[in-house]
């Protein structure tokens, strides 16, 4: 399934609302289906913002974004949340899990989110794959740093979505783990996953089948 | 085997803080008429001073509760708790009579405060026993 | 279950701390609201009990009685006390114009008997004039008491042999009356013939009750029913007037001084709920708005793995409903079991009849309570919950979860 972009633009407003405080310039994108693709840019170049209207969360003030044939700020909310659940992986980032829930059931909850039944061992070999099979009953809130972020890429491509969307995937990881992950989301594309990650990372981009530099809400 | 549970849980300081304040109501606000003018008691006196026996005994239980750690004995203490409680709650006026006038201190602090109280510290008791059963029952599966 | 339900149950599990907090807030709403209205009612519930015991427009009793207040610690504590009046003045009494029927009263108050080991109050009645206590009794009973018998207050327990003694006369108790939440309740009805033995027993073995007047002669006090067309008030005041060292007291006087007293124990009843009530509004308001900005990364995560923005304010909107239900049924349980437990002690403390309300409309307020405070935990964990769910997900992936 490929996603692109087509000239979408988006403004971030201050409090007062009178000047924005950040502009995402018209941008147009084509990330092809089963490659790695990575966009690279400082903090506040814009790269999260784009990600968020690919993700289908953050609706552009232009443009049009579609994943596979759809169009997906054409859809309803609740549709578009659950083609999001079924279609698409997001790691956010930073740590995110709901800390008081197990490492099981946080990577249980897109699955229980629209009654599907959750695959125990699926869920454990991906687990064991990740080093946390050991934590499976433990509460998130005990995780390291490292182990969050573990839990958050799990948690992403636990559904095998043709889509994976990466915030700084590698952020808060040791060496091994790093090169775990982007072999991992390496791999994924060649079943056919595509894969789109904004990284500060140097290493990352050797992973990548096409690079795109974000500066200043532009993307060149 | 042995288990180990937290001692301080909010269902062992409820429960200390219930029977300490049963024992010491007891005593004070919820004691009845004291003796009549010959130095003879009302009957009321009995009913109070076996209510009064069980209270000193539950605090003391629920003392022990906080000390001992093993999670068996201290599931045996909170059934012995509870227990006492149901009793305590058919002493006064059930098990042992009261004065006959219902106006009368014994019925209206004594077997009132004994009731308020037992109920509370017997439903706090069953909370803690439903929990350790359960926390039990899941370490084991 | 649905996905919501068992999220918010996680949650709540989750957070136990602010569970609790909340869920104390909760009880404290709805049991404020609970348990004052049912003090309330009680009070109001009490008051008619008593304007329905009292049976008669009028009451004369003994200047000094009505000054020192010892007809009304009878009335509404339950203190045993007695005064006398020479029995003249029924008969004058009867002979006025605009009074139906005149029935005398006895008061006497037991020594320490076997029954109570306590002092009784004892009402002696005329069966042949009475038209206040017979409704009550035959109500209770069915029939008229016989000499010897007595009818007892429903806060005086009738013991096996249903025998009682008093100043050596010995008595045979047939009925319980009903509660009224008034002094009432702890005494003890007899009628004539059997008072009359008692006193004059009383007055033999050394108790100088009497004073001036001879025990034969003596009445406590008399009860009047007015003739329709006739004003009560009028006819209080002309007793006043014509008759000296005693006091005639319409009964709704009687009532509406009580009513004075009520209503300023009602008002402070209301005062003490709108404050608890604003006071927790004001805290729920705060905390489910620090408690939202607090769990904006957790809602938004919600978002990216599928959640719609309706899933999300479910989830936040069955935490709240189970919290204040949860907290509603537990504080308006304790409220029942305290205010139940010790409606008596209440009533001595205020000096006011107090009935509690029925079984049934305890019920329904129980569950009125726990649906408004409900609603209202609802309504302001709402606000929180718009605030956040309108906020565009990007805003917080970028400022990171």
């Amino acid at each position: 399934m490929n996603l692109s972009a087509k000239n979408v633009s988006f403004k971030y407003y201050g409090k007062k609302k009178k000047k924005p405080i950040f502009e995402l310039c018209s941008t147009s994108l084509d990330v092809p289906e089963g490659k790695l693709t990575a966009i690279i840019g400082h903090s506040g170049s814009g790269k999260s913002t784009l990600l968020s209207i690919l993700a289908g969360v953050l609706r552009p003030e232009k443009g049009d974004v579609t994943v596979g044939n759809v169009d997906i700020y054409s859809l309803s909310d609740r549709e578009r949340s659950f083609y999001r659940n079924k279609n698409i992986g997001v790691i956010p980032q930073g740590n995110s899990s709901l800390k008081h829930l197990t490492v099981f059931e946080n990577i249980s909850l897109p699955y229980e989110m629209y009654g599907d039944g959750v695959p125990r061992e699926n869920i454990d070999a991906i687990l064991r794959q990740f080093g946390l099979i050991e934590l499976s009953d433990e509460p998130a809130c005990g995780l390291s740093g490292g182990e969050q972020r573990r839990l958050a890429i799990v948690r992403a491509i636990v559904r095998k979505p043709s889509i994976i969307l990466a915030d700084e995937p590698t952020g808060d990881l040791d060496e091994d783990n790093r090169k775990n992950v982007l072999s991992e989301l390496k791999k994924m594309t060649m079943s056919g996953t595509t894969v789109l990650m904004v990284t500060h990372d140097k290493e990352a981009e050797g992973y990548a089948d096409q690079v795109f530099k974000m500066e200043n809400g532009v993307l060149l | 085997m042995s288990t180990k549970t937290k001692r301080f849980g909010i269902t062992d300081t409820i429960l200390l803080v219930l029977s300490a304040s049963y024992y010491l109501l007891l005593l004070t606000v919820f004691k009845p008429c004291g003796p009549k003018e010959d130095g003879s008691f009302m009957v009321c006196q009995w009913s109070w001073r076996a209510v009064l026996v069980l209270a000193a005994l539950t605090l003391i239980l629920s003392i022990v509760r906080f000390v001992i750690a093993e999670n068996n004995i201290r599931l045996g203490l909170s059934i012995a708790i509870l227990s006492q409680s149901v009793a305590a709650i058919f002493i006064p006026g059930t098990i042992i009579p009261l004065c006959m006038m219902e106006s009368m201190r014994c019925h209206e602090y004594t077997k009132q405060g004994n009731f308020v109280l037992a109920i509370l510290i017997a439903a706090a008791a069953v909370v803690d026993i439903v929990l350790k059963v359960k926390a039990k029952y899941s370490k084991k599966k | 279950m649905r996905f919501e339900i068992k999220l918010a149950i996680k949650n709540i599990k989750g957070h136990w701390g602010r569970s609790a907090a909340l869920f104390a807030l909760a009880a404290l709403l709805a049991c404020s609201i609970f348990g004052g209205s049912i003090i309330i009612r009680s009070l109001q519930n009490g008051l008619r009990s008593y304007e329905k015991r009292l049976g008669a427009d009028i009451i004369v009793i003994p200047e000094e009685a009505a000054g020192e207040g010892t007809f009304e610690s009878i009335l509404l504590q339950g203190i045993p006390g007695y005064f006398y009046m020479d029995m003249d003045v029924l008969e004058a009494i009867r002979g006025l114009e605009g009074v139906k029927a005149a029935s005398p009263q006895f008061y006497l108050a037991s020594a320490s008997s076997g029954c109570c080991d306590t002092l009784v109050q004892i009402i002696g009645f005329d069966p042949d004039s009475d038209f206040s206590v017979k409704p009550w009794i035959l109500e209770n009973y069915g029939k008229m008491i016989n000499d010897g018998d007595v009818i007892v207050g429903s806060d005086i327990r009738i013991p096996e042999n249903k025998s009682f003694r008093f100043y050596n006369v010995e008595c045979r108790a047939v009925a319980k009356l009903g509660k009224t939440g008034t002094g009432l309740d702890s005494a003890i009805y007899a009628d004539m013939n059997t008072i009359q033995r008692m006193m004059e027993s009383a007055d033999k073995i050394g108790f100088d009750y009497f004073e001036s007047v001879e025990p034969e002669n003596a009445v406590s006090s008399v009860l009047i029913d007015v003739t329709d067309g006739y004003e009560v008030r009028d006819v209080a005041r002309k007793i006043n007037l014509e008759f000296e060292g005693v006091r005639a007291i319409s009964s709704k006087d009687m009532v509406s001084g009580i009513s004075e007293g009520l209503s300023g124990v009602s008002k402070v009843v209301g005062g003490l709920i709108v404050f608890i009530w604003g006071l927790s509004i004001a805290v729920l308001i705060v905390s489910f708005n620090m408690i939202v900005n607090e769990r904006v990364g957790e809602l938004a995560l919600l978002r990216i793995i599928g959640g719609t923005k309706k899933m999300l304010a479910g989830v936040l909107l069955w935490e709240t409903i189970i919290i204040s239900v949860g907290g509603g049924l537990l504080g308006n349980a304790l409220a029942s079991l305290v205010i139940i437990s010790f409606s008596d002690i209440l009533r001595d403390a205020l000096k006011v009849p107090l009935l509690l309300t029925n079984g049934w409309i305890i019920g329904i307020v129980f569950l009125f309570s726990v649906l408004v405070s409900t609603i209202v935990c609802v309504l302001t964990s709402v606000i929180a919950a718009n605030r956040i769910t309108s906020k565009d997900t990007a805003l917080i992936l970028r400022e990171g979860l």
